[in-house]
């Protein structure tokens, strides 16, 4: 019997190749697109995860207010909080402070910088147990100098030797032994890191105090709670312990300070602080794309009902002759689920086969790394299993229960008036698919149009022929003026027009925040971010004075001067830019006096409203930290680039010649937002494609069930054209119907999405009415060709039906 | 074999009634041959369903191989028929994606009948019926004449105690409709019993009994001289 099914099946797979064809491929990209999200989603939400404690793991974090709400949110904690927590609540298990440290390392002749390196405490590697395959952790990390690298920094210092007891010194001034190599932190995880260094150099090297300080943050703080501990009774016990050690301070400045805990595993998809390791993943978007994964499988589905159903039409003789021969129903209802199933199964082995093969494509184009086992994953296979049990329900019950449901003295007779149930299903799904793919279009649309407007806007500085590189950290006692000889040397170049120094440029978030800063004469405490700049540095990009004047030579009182921006002197209660002029500011118990207001710019992306920013006048960086920036004047940047090293290394010997190219780096911040159209545009296509999939199966359907009226209509008079028009017609209303509900939920959705960008494009009418018009044109294109059989079919053709 | 007692069968659409049969009291014995003859639409082939446990009547009733059946359910009429009942049609109705050693197959697939008895019974059929060179062909490649052959084949092979023909000869050409119809006379003779439905007052010679239909009804029922000496 299974044979005689599965010859059936066959046979009117290869008969029927074309709706076979649309079957399986409308199918096989509704899978794949659906397993291509997930990925992505689950790849998110695995972040952490794979920690042996990971329930009960969490992150302390640190958080300021002024007196009018304004509040700095850090992702790290105040030193002091962690030492205190250790001592003052069992429910705490272990508690581990880290402090990341960027700076040159070197082995030989090896020399790089290094971003991702932490002091650590040893109880961190108690909380998080990471695999070690060479050394002595985690005992070795109580002891001074010793550093514990990862594999892949082994590789880089230490090619072909044992990385074991080889020496690091980190910025020429301390000397670390390597006590132990690490595995590779794995993507997955919010906080990757290649070098940790032992705790105790850390107060070597800013000395003891540094610890004390409640108003500080940067030390980031991980507490394993015992299993039996309850986080949020234990999260209302920190207050207390803030107002016991700090109240008194809080008060007097009229500052408020709150501990929070966040779960680790929550950390990658929630949190968006100030000082995260890198920018982490957005809840919203995941939850975003778990639903439009959700709809494009389910528009594939729809699709499989439609042109099952409407192919019933070409089966119903078969199905009469079989409940003829003595078939029952559930004979035939098996049968046609074993259809189903074989349809299912080929297109599932199809989308299997196109994830393998766009894998590397789509974790490249989404930052999805490889190590990432796709194959190996529980949820992939119990998505595919679900994907598959739910698309012969779902999709194939319908046209089971209709074709087994054929009454042969009907059928038999060529009458097909039964078949004719279930138009309304179908125009439903032929709708509901037309809405997605209008919505999904919409969206696409919309983030394309906002990206382009946010590259578009005046950021109020200039970033074009800007070189930047990393001021060296380590420096000799004579830096300033080596400085000086630099730039000076620097500028004989004709290709270099200017060049300046700053704490931070723009387009990078300002590292530096500090609270307490008021007017004299008020008590009004704020956070600012303070950005540390020479002489040239306003003229290098271009800022724009509104009032006062810049740091200049003849004013040797400047060390004691501010510039503040617009929002800065906003934030300080002056009237206006002039009104700021010659008043003083109370800065960390220092008196500044402002010299100029500069116009607000965009920091970092346009999403982001202007911050306050106060520029002071540092010329050599603060501490090590500063970038040197070249305004070039040529478009040959290759030997620029060479003959500018050359000069560094020649000064700065002891330091990595890092740079980027501020356009560049600037650009980078779009990125998010770009791969966010870039999956929209890819999805909405796809389901445009299935969508018109679905509309090729209907248009089919509707021209075999009008065969009869078509040729009446003919033999009546009525010219090709005339009939196109109203074949056409049924569909373009069916666009238009679907139209009008996918406008207001777009809307709504786009204007959501749109409220968190600071400056967001307007919602202009192409905006919906491109997709329309594409929608249309596709419908148009794809029943058009048979609408044309239909309509211009000799007559007698289609009346010998009867 | 077949009793209805004022059978009735009424089509009801939004706004219109029909009455396709009327006060239909027909039996037929085992082993007869009955043609039933009429114009067009004076309800021949919904009497045909009927009988063939296709359709069930509006009113009335059917006793058929001792069952009352007018108030079968589809599975049940289903399963009364797969057992008894073997179907001819005029346009043969072969399933296009099945050979004709599969398409005679069907019905015997659907009795469970096991696999080495079904190729058995099957090819019996087949060289009955001078089918076995064609086995492995598919319907569009036969003609009429061998299609319905086929058709007649897949009727037989279960042995069912009733033959339902739908005119059988109505696509043939004389010489293939000749040729059935000595099929089924032969089956006749050998015992079956048969119910035809047919156009051609040449055929409807070869039944023992004519029934006539109008509108409906049965207006006469002729014997064959032949069959009644």
């Amino acid at each position: 019997m299974i044979k005689n099914y599965l010859l059936t099946t066959l046979r009117n797979l290869k008969k029927t190749k074309l709706f076979a064809l649309i079957n399986v491929l409308g199918l096989t990209l509704g899978m794949t697109a659906c397993l291509f999200i997930l990925y992505f989603v689950n790849y998110e939400k695995s972040y952490d995860r794979f920690h042996e404690n990971s329930e009960r793991i969490y992150r302390l974090r640190y958080e300021r207010s002024d007196q009018d709400g304004q509040a700095v949110r850090f992702a790290s904690c105040c030193p002091p909080a962690g030492l205190r927590i250790r001592k003052l609540y069992p429910e705490v298990e272990k508690i581990a402070r880290l402090f990341r440290y960027r700076a040159s390392v070197s082995h030989a002749g090896n020399r790089f910088i290094e971003e991702r390196m932490y002091f650590a405490e040893a109880d961190f590697l108690e909380i998080f147990k990471y695999e070690f395959i060479a050394g002595d952790a985690p005992d070795g990390i109580k002891q001074p100098n010793r550093a514990f690298i990862s594999q892949a920094t082994a590789g880089k210092y230490f090619a072909g030797k044992n990385p074991i007891g080889q020496i690091l010194a980190v910025d020429k001034k301390a000397d670390y032994q390597v006590a132990g190599v690490f595995k590779d932190v794995p993507p997955n995880s919010h906080l990757k890191f290649d070098i940790l260094l032992s705790y105790p150099n850390l107060l070597d090297l800013y000395g003891k105090d540094v610890e004390d300080s409640w108003g500080d943050s940067g030390w980031f703080t991980y507490l394993l709670l015992k299993p039996q501990a309850d986080p949020l009774a234990f999260e209302k016990k920190l207050p207390a312990l803030v107002d016991a050690e700090f109240g008194k301070v809080l008060r007097a400045y009229k500052l408020t300070c709150d501990l929070k805990l966040q779960p680790l595993k929550d950390i990658h998809l929630t949190s968006d602080f100030q000082q995260e390791y890198e920018v982490n993943g957005d809840l919203d978007t995941v939850n975003f794309l778990k639903v439009i994964a959700l709809f494009i499988i389910a528009i594939a589905w729809a699709n499989y009902t439609n042109l099952s159903t409407a192919r019933s039409l070409t089966r119903a003789k078969e199905v009469g002759i079989r409940k003829v021969a003595g078939a029952s129903r559930g004979q035939l209802m098996a049968q046609f689920i074993l259809e189903t199933v074989l349809i299912n199964l080929l297109a599932m082995a199809l989308a299997l086969a196109a994830v393998k093969l766009f894998l590397p494509l789509f974790g490249q184009m989404t930052g999805t790394p490889m190590a990432y086992r796709i194959w190996s994953q529980q949820w992939f296979w119990l998505t595919v299993l679900a994907m598959f049990l739910g698309g012969i329900f779902l999709s194939g019950l319908y046209p089971v229960l209709v074709l087994s449901s054929f009454q042969p003295a009907i059928v038999l007779k060529g009458k097909l008036a039964n078949a004719a149930r279930g138009m309304n299903l179908r125009k439903f799904l032929v709708i509901f698919q037309f809405v997605m793919a209008l919505g999904l279009l919409i969206c696409t649309f919309t983030v394309f149009r906002q990206i382009s407007f946010m590259k578009k806007q005046d950021l109020g500085f200039s970033m074009e022929n800007k070189l930047v590189i990393r001021a060296p950290r380590v420096r000799s006692a004579s830096f300033a003026s080596e400085l000086q000889t630099f730039k000076q040397q620097l500028l004989k170049n004709a290709k270099i027009s200017d060049f300046c120094v700053g704490t931070d440029v723009p387009g990078r978030q300002v590292w530096w925040d500090a609270g307490g800063i008021r007017r004299v004469g008020t008590d009004d405490n704020k956070n600012y971010q303070i950005v540390g700049i020479d002489y040239d540095y306003v003229k290098v990009f271009g800022l724009k004075l509104v009032a006062g004047r810049n740091f200049a030579r003849e004013y040797p009182a400047d060390a004691k001067a501010l510039i503040l921006n617009e929002t800065a002197a906003k934030w300080l209660g002056f009237q206006s830019p002039a009104a700021a002029i010659g008043q003083r500011v109370i800065y960390w118990d220092d008196t500044f006096e402002v010299v100029g207001v500069l116009a607000d710019h965009h920091q970092q992306s346009v999403k982001q409203a202007c911050e306050p920013h106060i520029f002071r006048f540092l010329p050599e960086g603060r501490d090590v930290r500063g970038w040197f920036v070249l305004k070039l004047n040529t478009q040959d940047m290759g030997s620029t680039l060479q003959g500018i090293r050359q000069l560094f290394d020649e000064f700065f010997p002891d330091n990595p010649f890092e740079y980027f190219f501020l356009d560049d780096y600037y650009n980078q911040q779009y990125k998010a937002d770009e791969l966010f159209g870039e999956v929209f545009a890819i999805f909405s296509f796809l389901a445009v494609i299935v969508t018109s999939l679905g509309i090729l199966g209907l248009s089919f359907f509707m021209a075999l069930q009008r065969t009869k009226e078509i040729g009446i209509r003919k033999v009546l008079g009525a010219s090709v054209l005339r009939i196109l028009l109203l074949l056409a017609k049924d569909f373009m209303k069916l666009v238009f119907i679907s139209f009008a509900i996918a406008l207001p939920l777009s809307y709504l959705f786009i204007s959501q999405w749109l409220q968190s960008f600071a400056l967001r494009t307007d919602l202009a009418a192409g905006l919906f009415l491109y997709p329309l018009a594409i929608v249309s044109l596709v419908t148009i294109a794809t029943i058009g060709s048979h609408i044309i059989k239909a309509a211009m079919a000799n007559p007698v053709e289609s009346l010998r039906f009867e | 074999m077949i009793q209805t007692k004022n059978l009735k069968k009424i089509y009801t659409t939004e706004e219109v009634e029909t009455s396709a049969l009327n006060q239909i009291n027909l039996s037929v014995k085992e082993g007869e041959f009955v043609a039933v003859m009429g114009p067009s639409g004076c309800g021949k082939s919904t009497l045909l369903n009927i009988l063939g446990l296709l359709d069930n009547p509006s009113e009335g009733e059917y006793h058929f191989v001792g069952h009352e059946v007018s108030k079968f359910s589809e599975r049940q009429r289903a399963h009364l028929r797969k057992a008894n009942i073997g179907f001819v049609f005029q346009s043969f109705n072969l399933i296009d994606e099945l050979t004709v050693f599969e398409n005679i197959e069907l019905p015997l697939l659907y009795l469970k009948v096991g696999s080495g008895e079904r190729k058995k019974k099957v090819l019996e059929v087949m060289e009955r019926m001078q089918l076995i060179p064609r086995k492995n062909h598919f319907p569009q490649q036969l003609s009429g004449g061998q299609q319905q052959r086929v058709a007649v084949a897949r009727a037989l092979v279960a042995r069912p105690k009733l033959i339902l023909a739908d005119e059988p000869t109505g696509n043939l050409d004389s010489a293939n409709g000749d040729e059935v119809m000595n099929l089924l006379s032969q089956l006749h003779s050998e015992g079956t019993t048969i119910v035809m439905v047919t156009h051609s007052p040449a055929y409807s010679e070869f039944a023992q009994r004519v029934v006539h239909l109008f509108d409906g009804h049965i207006v006469t029922e002729n014997f064959n001289q032949k069959f009644h000496v």
